[in-house]
């Protein structure tokens, strides 16, 4: 992929604010994240458990816990702001257009219903077929993510599956209508290494053969980098980084996203650690909300939260020190 | 090898009955563990890794096999003397909420286990936990605090200050870097390392994650469905693996290297884990492996000293052919 | 399944006898020798006459008991031979009605004590479920608040004071039903009011709680991730998640509702099987007494199995593990 190659904008977030009411306090979830994805594009959101990862793209489709508010933000999704849309319409992109595979498929799946018949539900509902052609759909589906017998399987109940087959059909679930983005949340975190590795795998034929775009949210930044084309590391509910894989892995300015890498890798005898914890989301530390917890620290960084810097063209960091940090 | 085994397990059993069947969740494994190293056990869910980690240290009765422990059988053992041997081994569970009682504050958490056992007085007790909360990172003004009130991993070295309470010599570490956030693994990984290297402790560490495992341990065994398919050094395991199992799950394993692409050719394995009720004929693995044999499906395959301290059990080697596959 | 319902079965059966072995005991410690008694009754009414001719006239009911058990029959050994006309359905005459054996009168009695029960099952369940419903709905509201109020006041109030309040207002104020009897649909009303009242309330608390502990599995928001609307979630994935275990709440309610029979039948006379226990009991007619208690439990214990065995069916987790444990 040529450097001049413009992709076309599949999604443009902008400055999204996410907060949650907690008992003990309000909870900054996000604090004016922005990111993009581009039309076939595969995109990995990395970060850990308090950065925001998932709020950033389930608030796109207002499909937080009842209590998020999203105080503020645009995110245009061919040329339309997902945040501004009536519910009919927001209806239409959730599934139609940006399908969901979720973290735990055990849970995620509705226990009591057969496999086929929530597939072919989500068919209907979308209006793309009748009940005997949404159930023949939700077997050619079950059928293109590996799962053998589907005639058989579709009439299972969720708990009939193992770990990794009920994963499978959340995925023949999320592709179900076709749509133009696919957004996993942990897919394969609650899954055994092998078969994290299968899913991976069809994910990436799926991302091949649909041609649609992916985000793919994760914690751990190893998985990320064999299925992305781009990364974005974000803590405590903003951005930290934002590059194309391979620049990220060897050419990375943000400490924190260096700390990830240092610990992904491990080599034997030297293992850097990042000290302290990750903060609290109710009053988080001014400033750079990692700057507690930063090596290269100055004084600034306690004072403002960093600006966006471009690194280059494909590559923003938000770092005081970034040019320093290497 | 110079030092004898602190731990050595001889064809462990366990077995749980279930309905009609029986799991076998542990079946037939040997191992040693010598003082003061990492002996790391990986393996996917289901393959008994967990349930040998708790039977060796007679958290669960064995079906059959022996466990000695600093040269004493644990199965023959009178109670006192059982209760006496357990100060020496301690374990450090996955999940450091459910692991340390809500209801007592983390001071009494850790002293609990002192006074168990009657080590010493109330005030040397809570002197200890005060020395011990601030070994492990967390500082003697936290003994206060209930376990709630701490962060996951805060939480987790409050599980290690209690395993330490007893001045064990082996230690059971069972998944006690899963649930952590990956900033937090690091430090926990940290301190295991510094208080082995302190105390001379042996740990058994249990681990579905193979990074880390590699990263701690001095030697490692490969379990699939209750067996041990393969063992070795670190080096040895993970440099050379020789059963297709090990090589596929080191394959399986996202890597980041210095030019940030994979270093392994990937094997995708098909089909799934099979059922613990219901194991295959002959070799576990033989249903998914794409080297099998016709005689892979007959009889479970002995673990063989290939080379160095490398063993495998899979029809494909022989001691002779020395890590060359065998021409069968 | 079958082995499930044999051994169900089995113990059902041992309770009935324990039943009835704890009634017979419980008879013979109250105090007063039934059948002194009663041969004083006989005496009084009968009178002089019974002295005339010298011949002790004796109590029909006594004749009738010892030609049954005998005289002077241990309690265990009347215990068993209970039991061994009972599994011949042949309960004998019952003390105050001499001529008319003990399982006719049961057998007129239960049709109207079944339409009672049933007739406050059906409304409890048909107010009191919506009424959750609504709660759940609209958790914290005004409304969620006043039906929770309403459904506990429902169930403080014992069913037999509310029958007396009801009486009071509807039939003596205002003349709108009748007191008492049986035979039109307008007799139903006041009874069955009294009676569900307290279901009622279960009913709605067990409902609210339920769903809205559904409303918030991942499964709902999986089915908005497809593009449901309120009501296709809730109605498809929602109400049948959290009916299932309202299921296990209406084996008690029964149970509940039977006991309630005693008196709420006393009170509107009506001929049920509430209101011949009851009456059994305080003249004392111990064949009956015993016959109709342990018809009362049997009932529950198998209505109770029924509820026990529809639950498994609705529910595919339970009728799997059912079906792995053979």
């Amino acid at each position: 992929m040529d450097e001049g190659d413009r992709l076309a904008e599949l999604l443009h977030v902008e400055n999204l604010v996410v907060h949650f009411d907690r008992r003990d306090g309000e909870v900054k979830a996000l604090d004016g994240v922005s990111y993009h994805v581009n039309e076939g594009e595969s995109v990995a959101i990395v970060g850990e458990s308090g950065s925001g990862k998932s709020t950033g793209v389930m608030a796109l489709l207002r499909l937080l816990p009842e209590n998020g508010r999203i105080l503020g933000g645009k995110a245009i999704f061919r040329g339309r702001d997902l945040l501004q849309l009536s519910e009919a319409e927001l209806r239409r992109v959730r599934g139609g257009e940006i399908g969901f595979v979720f973290q735990n498929p055990l849970t995620a799946l509705d226990p009591t219903m057969r496999c086929g018949a929530q597939i072919a539900e989500g068919i209907m509902w979308q209006r793309r077929g009748n009940s005997r052609a949404a159930m023949q759909k939700a077997l050619a589906l079950l059928r293109d993510v590996g799962i053998p017998a589907p005639e058989v399987r579709a009439k299972n109940y969720p708990f009939e599956f193992s770990g990794g087959m009920r994963q499978r059909v959340m995925i023949a679930l999320a592709l179900s209508c076709g749509p133009a983005l696919l957004v996993a949340d942990e897919p394969t975190t609650s899954l055994d290494v092998t078969i994290q590795a299968q899913i991976m795998d069809l994910l990436n034929r799926m991302k091949q053969t649909h041609g649609m775009s992916t985000i793919l949210i994760t914690h751990d930044i190893a998985v990320a980098s064999g299925f992305a084309d781009r990364l974005i590391v974000m803590y405590a509910g903003r951005i930290a980084e934002i590059a194309p894989t391979a620049e990220l892995l060897t050419a990375s300015r943000h400490p924190y996203t260096q700390g990830l890498l240092a610990n992904a890798r491990m080599r034997r005898g030297e293992l850097s650690i990042i000290p302290g914890q990750p903060p609290d989301m109710v009053s988080p530390p001014s400033g750079c909300r990692f700057h507690p917890r930063c090596p290269h620290a100055v004084e600034i960084c306690e004072q403002q939260p960093p600006e966006e810097s471009q690194v280059n063209d494909n590559h923003i960091v938000c770092c005081w020190r970034w040019k320093e940090v290497q | 090898m110079a030092a004898e085994p602190l731990v050595q397990v001889h064809h462990l059993k366990k077995h749980f009955p279930q309905g009609r069947g029986m799991v076998k969740a542990v079946d037939d494994v040997s191992l040693n563990i010598l003082p003061g190293e990492t002996f790391g056990l990986v393996g996917e869910s289901g393959c008994g890794k967990s349930t040998l980690g708790r039977t060796i240290l007679g958290l669960y009765e064995a079906t059959a096999g022996k466990v000695i422990f600093a040269g004493r059988e644990l199965g023959v053992l009178s109670g006192g003397e059982m209760s006496r041997l357990r100060t020496q081994m301690q374990i450090i569970f996955q999940d450091p909420a459910s692991s340390l009682n809500p209801l007592m504050t983390t001071g009494v958490n850790i002293q609990e286990a002192l006074a168990i056992h009657r080590v010493g007085s109330s005030s040397t007790q809570r002197a200890e936990v005060e020395r011990l909360l601030d070994e492990v990172g967390i500082g003697r003004q936290f003994q206060g605090t209930f376990p709630y009130e701490l962060s996951v991993g805060q939480q987790q070295r409050v599980a290690v200050a209690r395993a330490l309470a007893l001045k064990p010599k082996f230690i059971v570490c069972d998944e006690p870097v899963s649930s952590l956030d990956l900033s937090v693994q690091g430090q926990i990984i940290n301190l295991l390392l510094n208080l082995q290297k302190e105390y001379g402790l042996a740990y058994l560490f249990i681990s579905h994650d193979l990074r880390v495992v590699q990263f701690l341990s001095h030697h490692i065994a490969v379990m699939y469905l209750g067996h041990i398919v393969e063992s070795g050094t670190t080096e040895e395991v993970y440099e050379h693996p020789l059963h297709p199992y090990t090589q596929a799950l080191l394959s399986a394993v996202p890597e980041i290297t210095a030019e940030g692409t994979q270093r392994r050719q990937r094997i995708v394995l098909s089909g799934e884990p099979p059922s613990p009720l219901n194991p295959p004929s002959g070799c576990p693995f033989h249903p998914r492996c794409e080297r099998r044999k016709e005689n892979c499906s007959k009889a479970m395959p002995e673990l063989l000293r290939i080379s160095g301290e490398h063993e495998v059990a899979c029809i494909l080697y022989t001691p002779e052919s020395g890590g060359a596959e065998s021409k069968e | 399944m079958l082995v499930y319902v044999l051994r169900r079965l089995l113990m059902i059966a041992i309770s009935f006898v324990a039943v009835v072995t704890i009634t017979f005991y419980l008879l013979h410690a109250a105090p007063g020798n039934f059948l002194d008694i009663s041969q004083l009754q006989t005496q009084q009414t009968y009178g002089n006459r019974s002295q005339q001719g010298g011949v002790f006239a004796e109590s029909p009911t006594v004749k009738a008991w010892e030609e049954r058990y005998g005289k002077n029959t241990p309690t265990w050994k009347q215990v068993l031979i209970f039991l061994r006309y009972a599994a011949t359905m042949d309960l004998g005459p019952s003390f105050r009605f001499p001529t008319d054996t003990i399982q006719h009168m049961i057998a007129i009695a239960v049709p109207k004590t079944f339409i009672l029960v049933l007739a406050s099952m059906a409304v409890a369940l048909l107010v009191g479920v919506p009424m959750g419903i609504i709660a759940a709905l609209r958790r914290n509201s005004w409304i969620d608040r006043l039906t929770m109020l309403l459904s506990m006041v429902g169930s403080a109030i014992p069913s037999y004071v509310l029958a007396v309040l009801a009486i009071l207002i509807f039939a003596v104020e205002l003349h709108l039903l009748p007191t008492s009897g049986w035979g039109s649909p307008k007799t139903l009303v006041l009874p069955v009011l009294s009676l569900a009242l307290g279901p009622i309330s279960g009913f709605a608390r067990y409902m609210r709680n339920s769903l809205i502990g559904v409303l918030r599995e991942d499964y709902i928001r999986t089915g908005y991730a497809k593009g449901g609307s309120t009501w296709q979630v809730i109605f498809s994935h929602a109400f049948r998640n959290s009916l299932i275990p309202l299921v296990t709440v209406a084996g008690p309610q029964f149970a509940f509702l039977m006991v309630g029979t005693v008196w709420i039948e006393s009170m509107f006379n009506i001929p049920g099987l509430g209101s011949l226990f009851g009456s059994a009991a305080q003249v004392r007619d111990y064949p009956l007494v015993i016959a109709s208690s342990a018809f009362f439990a049997l009932l529950i214990m198998v209505i109770n199995l029924l509820v026990d065995i529809s639950y498994m069916y609705l529910d595919p987790r339970i009728r799997a593990a059912y079906e792995s444990h053979r």
